[in-house]
């Protein structure tokens, strides 16, 4: 999903990202202040 | 927080169901008992027509710390590969779920696997920014899994 080559860099040094880069790279969808809040409302959305 | 208290507390609301990691004072380890306990909650959702979503977040400022690795320490060749077995079995259910799974994910984040095979995942920037295990990462590109499109 973010790719080998990053998965690699990733696994290979072993270094923490953050939210900001996360997002850069695909790992999250979104980064928001209320990340349950905003996961029911797209449930909800989902099954209405 | 008792050390006895559940791993894994699920809440309801509607259709809704949301799968919360519970054991924040040890910073929600994925340990043997669990992803057991996680196994047997999924085994209970997942075949039903009534939960259409199923949330995974954490609680307080922590939503997994990934394997215990205190406990991979005392695992013999036999025993880790149960373990392993266990772990991808969960997360490919996880990815083969018919309901729509979101991660929502508040502070440390060290189990980039589940966030992997959940196709829309939330992150909090004002919190602890979410610490991603790279071999979990990896882990998941053998199983093929990919991020699937949201089913709005």
């Amino acid at each position: 999903m973010i790719g080998r080559g990053r998965a690699l860099k990733l696994f290979l040094t072993a270094r923490s990202i953050s939210a900001a880069e996360a997002l850069e790279i695909g790992l999250v969808s979104s980064v928001t202040e209320d990340p349950l809040a905003i996961a029911r409302s797209i449930a909800c959305g989902s099954i209405a | 927080m008792a050390e006895d208290s559940p791993a894994i507390v699920t809440t309801f609301a509607g259709a809704i169901a949301v799968i919360r990691f519970h054991q924040p004072a040890q910073r929600n380890p994925l340990s043997t008992s669990t992803l057991q306990h996680l196994e047997s909650t999924l085994s209970d959702l997942l075949p039903r027509s009534d939960v259409k979503c199923l949330i995974f977040t954490g609680t307080d400022e922590v939503f997994a710390s990934g394997a215990n690795i205190h406990e991979l320490s005392q695992l013999d060749s036999h025993s880790a590969l149960e373990f392993s077995q266990l772990g991808q079995r969960i997360f490919q259910t996880i990815a083969d779920a018919e309901q729509v799974t979101i991660a929502a994910i508040s502070g440390f984040c060290m189990a980039a696997r589940s966030i992997s095979l959940s196709p829309v995942t939330f992150a909090s920037p004002q919190r602890t920014p979410p610490s991603l295990t790279p071999e979990l990462v990896l882990e998941s590109l053998p199983a093929g899994v990919a991020r699937r499109d949201f089913r709005g």
